[in-house]
């Protein structure tokens, strides 16, 4: 059979938008597995075993990609070369924000990377399914709260995985790198006057008056185009007045190459707006929150954190923005991952899509 | 020197000197039903003569500055006092007393005001300011004996708190504060106004006005003392505002309006 063939049923059975579709490199299993009328189980078994092996020959020493399958009686936590599972008690400590006892096998693991980070991938249920893809979201949150010190990022699945994971954990900034974004009225993007009302404040920390924008619905933002190190600070109300926005900037080039923090609520539309920052435009990271149970968080938590980040920075050379915005998220009871570039994104990058 | 003034560094200036600023209010509206019209001589209007005297730095008071007086704990209100979105409100923003005094003098002319008003424009440059209350307003006017006792007194709303060891008043800003007992606090605040007949409007907005009516006693060659409550981000360390002042007069059935210009006040949030 040949491997195009193998790959259509492989999508096939998948069931995945085509958009989503990563040209898996079929191995020996799945063609195996396809070769005599498989059934959906085995092509299921044989991609997860080749997303398996995927993420085993492109983790690095410094970066290892790790996914979550659910079982019935809890979670499996998949590594490059072994797994971990996790019980439904024990999963439920994680998601109130605690660790795992030390000598538990996943407190473990997470300690063999004391510099690098883990990266959760998408593995096929999570492309079928998104509770699947929204219940290991959860518990990638969690992880990073339980586990301050243990750096945890979103879905890369490109050959510059590590690369670009390198971008946002390796990033230092001062506060000229700082670039906040607000909409003007025109966009009616609600965001309670986050910035507006401590911007005074933020700039007596050292923040550039310059650096702080409003954009105007129909109008091309006018601003200095840095790249690499700019952390773009957009807040807002999660709808469809902030995707539009959000549309706007990117569509403008503001966030190629960059850093950004979406200070928005966690809501199904969150992903989407993450997705499309990173891979319709370009950026390097996208920061989101975790909010409450509801998803939720508050305007008082981001001013709170906002200022402090901007204290921490005043009249210091640069530091990481990785572990600064750790610190001062945790600082104010915030949880958050950041988001490295998606498969969508490779694939429209290497035409396999249109 | 201690006696000239509440010597604050940096607040009132360096010796505690309030620093009053002398506006004409001379622009009037429709002149031409003022005077007879004459494209010659010095075309007097007979309003031309007042002046407003304005504080340039006044400086606002925390309204949790005068519960903590009080001892009323805002955190500790229970849940049916104060609701979560009002503690989630109280995390963000200040309530700020902020005072607008003027004095009106007439230094010629023999034109004598029916109303005088004051017109209060917060310059907020995006950020939040909501006028939560005015002071005084029209409800907290209470009439005396004889309409000789003009004062006004106003409720301040949290009822929470209560300590025996609270003071029984204070003041702040001109404006005298009570403690009434009782099962929870009750804070009245008091002050003198020059007439009962007030017209205040502006809550919910960052533009307020008032408007006194004259009773029996001349409006000019004393003091309006108007304030309000803003809620300002906890951050905010001045409220710059733009304030003007008039006064309507009669001549015959004709009234009419005479205005100053807008002028700038910073106020400092002490």
């Amino acid at each position: 059979m040949p491997k195009a063939e193998i790959d259509r049923l492989v999508r096939e059975a998948l069931r995945t938008d085509q958009l989503e579709q990563p040209t898996i490199s079929v191995d020996s299993m799945v063609r195996d597995a396809v070769w005599g009328k498989p059934s959906k189980v085995e092509i299921n078994r044989a991609a997860r075993e080749s997303f398996r092996r995927w993420a085993a020959d492109n983790s690095t020493s410094s970066m290892e990609l790790f996914t979550v399958y659910d079982q019935s009686i809890g979670s499996t936590i998949e590594f490059s070369k072994d797994t971990c599972n996790i019980s439904a008690s024990e999963r439920a400590i994680l998601e109130a924000g605690k660790p795992l006892t030390s000598s538990h096998p996943l407190s473990r693991r997470l300690r063999a990377l004391p510099d690098g980070a883990f990266v959760l991938y998408k593995n096929p249920d999570m492309l079928q399914d998104a509770e699947c893809m929204r219940r290991a979201d959860k518990l990638a949150f969690s992880m990073a709260k339980a586990y301050p010190r243990v750096r945890i990022l979103r879905e890369p699945y490109t050959p510059d995985t590590g690369k670009k994971v390198k971008g946002v954990i390796d990033t230092e900034i001062d506060s000229a790198n700082v670039v906040c974004i607000t909409a003007c009225d025109s966009f009616s993007v609600t965001q309670w006057r986050t910035i507006q009302n401590i911007k005074p404040a933020l700039i007596e920390l050292g923040l550039k008056a310059d650096n702080f924008v409003e954009v105007r619905d129909g109008v091309r933002p006018s601003m200095r185009r840095e790249r690499n190190q700019a952390v773009i600070v957009i807040t807002g109300h999660i709808n469809a007045n902030l995707e539009k926005f959000i549309d706007s900037l990117g569509e403008a080039g503001v966030f190629s190459d960059n850093l950004v923090i979406l200070n928005t609520c966690n809501q199904a539309l969150t992903r989407k707006v993450v997705e499309k920052i990173l891979d319709d435009y370009g950026a390097i990271g996208v920061f989101s929150f975790q909010g409450d149970a509801e998803g939720e968080i508050r305007a008082s938590s981001i001013e709170e954190y906002l200022l402090d980040m901007a204290n921490e920075l005043r009249g210091k050379s640069k530091q990481n923005l990785y572990d600064l915005l750790k610190k001062v998220i945790m600082n104010k009871g915030l949880n958050g991952l950041w988001t490295v570039e998606e498969m969508r994104g490779l694939a429209l990058k290497e035409g396999r899509v249109s | 020197m201690d006696c000239r003034g509440d010597a604050r560094f940096g607040s009132q200036g360096r010796e505690g000197f309030v620093k009053m600023k002398e506006i004409p209010i001379a622009k009037v509206l429709y002149e031409e039903v003022c005077s007879e019209g004459a494209m010659g001589g010095e075309g007097v209007v007979e309003d031309r003569g007042f002046f407003a005297c304005v504080n340039e730095h006044p400086i606002g008071v925390p309204l949790d500055r005068i519960f903590d007086e009080f001892k009323v704990n805002i955190g500790s209100a229970p849940d049916d006092v104060i609701s979560a979105n009002a503690v989630e409100m109280y995390k963000r923003f200040r309530l700020w007393l902020i005072p607008h005094f003027v004095s009106l003098i007439r230094k010629k002319g023999k034109a004598e005001p029916t109303a005088v008003g004051i017109e209060v424009e917060y310059l907020h440059e995006g950020n939040t300011v909501s006028t939560v209350a005015l002071i005084p307003c029209a409800q907290f006017i209470e009439h005396g004996k004889f309409d000789a006792s003009i004062g006004f007194s106003g409720e301040v709303e949290h009822r929470f708190g209560n300590d025996s060891g609270a003071p029984k008043a204070r003041e702040f800003a001109g404006l005298k504060f009570v403690a009434h007992g009782g099962a929870g606090l009750c804070l009245r605040i008091s002050a003198d106004v020059i007439t009962p007949y007030v017209a205040a409007i502006g809550k919910g907005s960052a533009l307020c006005q008032w408007r006194f009516d004259k009773k029996n006693e001349a409006l000019f060659g004393r003091d309006i003392e108007t304030w309000s409550i803003v809620a300002l981000h906890k951050t905010q360390k001045s409220l710059r505002y733009r304030a003007k002042f008039y006064f309507d007069s009669r001549v015959f059935i004709l009234s009419r309006r005479t205005e100053s210009d807008w002028v700038e006040v910073d106020c400092t949030l002490d």
